[in-house]
């Protein structure tokens, strides 16, 4: 049986739950070329439930290539993919949508929105019952520092507020695997600290920065994609017991202390 | 189902914000003024199917454009993150286009008829007109679908411009003195003829069929490309 997020809780407390170390994100021999440069050349990743996963790459656009993979915007060219127990084929579009979210570097939404429209809207799109849609709107408006400008276009208010509608959007539905590509960039790093220690010990995160130092305090484990497959995928306290500092390069000398 | 209206009821404010919305409108309109404004230039019939298919081929050259746009910008990712099926994104646009065409074409049609036929009574040519008007419309779907497959495909410029050029070479194929009814600009051909077609209605009905018929292929090659695109 597999055990995902969605088990019962009573199941999930027990200790059973706890040795059958139930996975957010599988991938197996994932496979996916861009222009010819194999970006992803086989990738196996085994991500546990609750894990807050540093994703670092070299070339760069593997991690974020892997991300838009895992968030269905982009398709593997082989491989199995399994997102909180199931395969995309499986879950559907919606049933996708309902258990991943994805935030990307550009925050896509249409700029002539309010964040209170964007929400809505998100909202809406997602399923949510009308007479529990203000509630929601409300509570994340507040949440993620919006309330002020709820009513203003987006477009007029600036990159950092469109970033944070485009997190709230994200964690409108609950996700349970929530997906990170370079979030946030545009607020100042007391902000972006605040809104990205997301809480939720069933929610599973991954992030893709190019910059892991910025990272520090929000991840737990990271992963270092090299020439499209996995090279190292460790807790971050392996780090910082060879004293190495949470940069590529602190990563990338660990990897090559550590045999393949 | 609710879903898809509030995704047509967005590219609809997204085409009105960004000025696009009324120049589709009123090219159609414009369209049907033609036809009296240049009655001394050209027999007016032809007049209005000419301007009516570069109306329609600019209203497709924008859905093209727009549904490329989306894409290009992340909002075609932004839904699909919201769990829309992509096949929605494209239906969206065309329901929303078309919508917008139907609209248009109404008003246009009427117009026209008032300075085309003012001489009959609708009982005498109201019925083979409408059906005239049913292949232009089906016309109009056509190279709608046609755009939105090149929208899914490539920038929108380029969508645009090669929208742009492809409609209004399949409408206006439709003039074709040879072989026009079996094309899936027939319509515009049924209406530059008009009211002198041999057997209207029948005419009408094949050239709608074979419109038809293109658009339904063109939609399904434009819903399985964007399934495989990255966004």
């Amino acid at each position: 049986m597999d055990v995902t997020t969605s088990t019962p809780d009573a199941l999930w407390a027990s200790r059973t739950a706890g040795r059958l170390r139930p996975a957010a994100v599988e991938c197996r021999g994932v496979r996916r070329s861009v222009a010819g440069q194999p970006l992803l050349a086989g990738v196996d990743l085994v991500v546990p439930v609750g894990a807050r996963l540093l994703l670092v790459s070299r070339p760069d656009a593997s991690a974020s290539l892997l991300l838009r993979i895992l968030s269905g915007l982009a398709t593997a060219q082989s491989g199995v993919i399994r997102l909180a127990g199931l395969s995309l084929p499986d879950a559907g579009p919606r049933g996708w949508g309902r258990r991943v979210a994805y935030v990307g570097p550009n925050a896509d939404s249409y700029p002539w929105l309010s964040p209170r429209e964007a929400l809505e809207l998100a909202a809406r799109l997602g399923g949510v019952e009308t007479s529990d849609r203000a509630r929601l709107v409300d509570a994340s408006l507040e949440q993620h520092g919006l309330s002020g400008v709820a009513e203003r276009p987006i477009r007029r208010s600036g990159a950092a507020v469109a970033q944070r509608v485009a997190l709230a959007v994200a964690l409108l539905g609950e996700p349970e695997v929530l997906l990170l590509d370079e979030p946030l960039r545009a607020l100042d790093a007391e902000d972006r600290d605040r809104l990205l220690r997301l809480p939720g010990p069933r929610r599973t995160v991954l992030i893709a920065s190019r910059y892991p130092a910025s990272e520090r305090g929000l991840v737990d484990r990271f992963v270092l994609l090299l020439d499209g497959r996995v090279r190292l995928h460790l807790p971050i306290s392996k780090l910082e017991a060879q004293a190495l500092p949470l940069t590529l390069q602190g990563i990338q000398a660990l990897a090559q202390r550590r045999p393949e | 189902m609710s879903r898809f209206v509030a995704l047509v009821g967005v590219d609809l404010r997204e085409l009105w914000i960004s000025f696009r919305l009324l120049p589709m409108l009123g090219v159609l309109l414009l369209s049907g003024l033609l036809p009296a404004m240049l009655a001394t230039v050209a027999p007016p019939p032809l007049t209005y199917a000419v301007a009516l298919a570069m109306a329609m081929a600019l209203i497709s050259a924008i859905a093209g454009f727009s549904l490329a746009a989306e894409r290009r910008r992340g909002r075609a990712a932004w839904f699909t993150l919201r769990g829309m099926p992509r096949s929605a994104l494209v239906l969206a646009w065309l329901a929303s286009s078309a919508w917008l065409l139907l609209l248009g074409l109404i008003v246009s049609a009427l117009f026209a008829w008032l300075s085309l036929f003012g001489d009959y009574t609708a009982g005498q040519l109201g019925v083979p007109y409408g059906a005239a008007l049913v292949a232009v419309g089906a016309a109009g779907l056509a190279t709608l679908s046609g755009s939105l497959l090149i929208g899914a495909l490539l920038t929108p410029r380029l969508a645009a411009a090669l929208s742009l050029l492809l409609s209004g070479g399949v409408l206006l194929a439709g003039l074709a003195p040879i072989g026009a009814p079996w094309l899936p600009g027939g319509g515009i051909g049924l209406l530059a003829q008009f009211p002198t077609i041999a057997r209207p209605l029948a005419s009408a009905a094949q050239s709608a069929g074979v419109a038809l018929l293109t658009a339904a292929l063109l939609l399904t090659a434009a819903l399985g490309l964007l399934q495989r695109a990255d966004l």
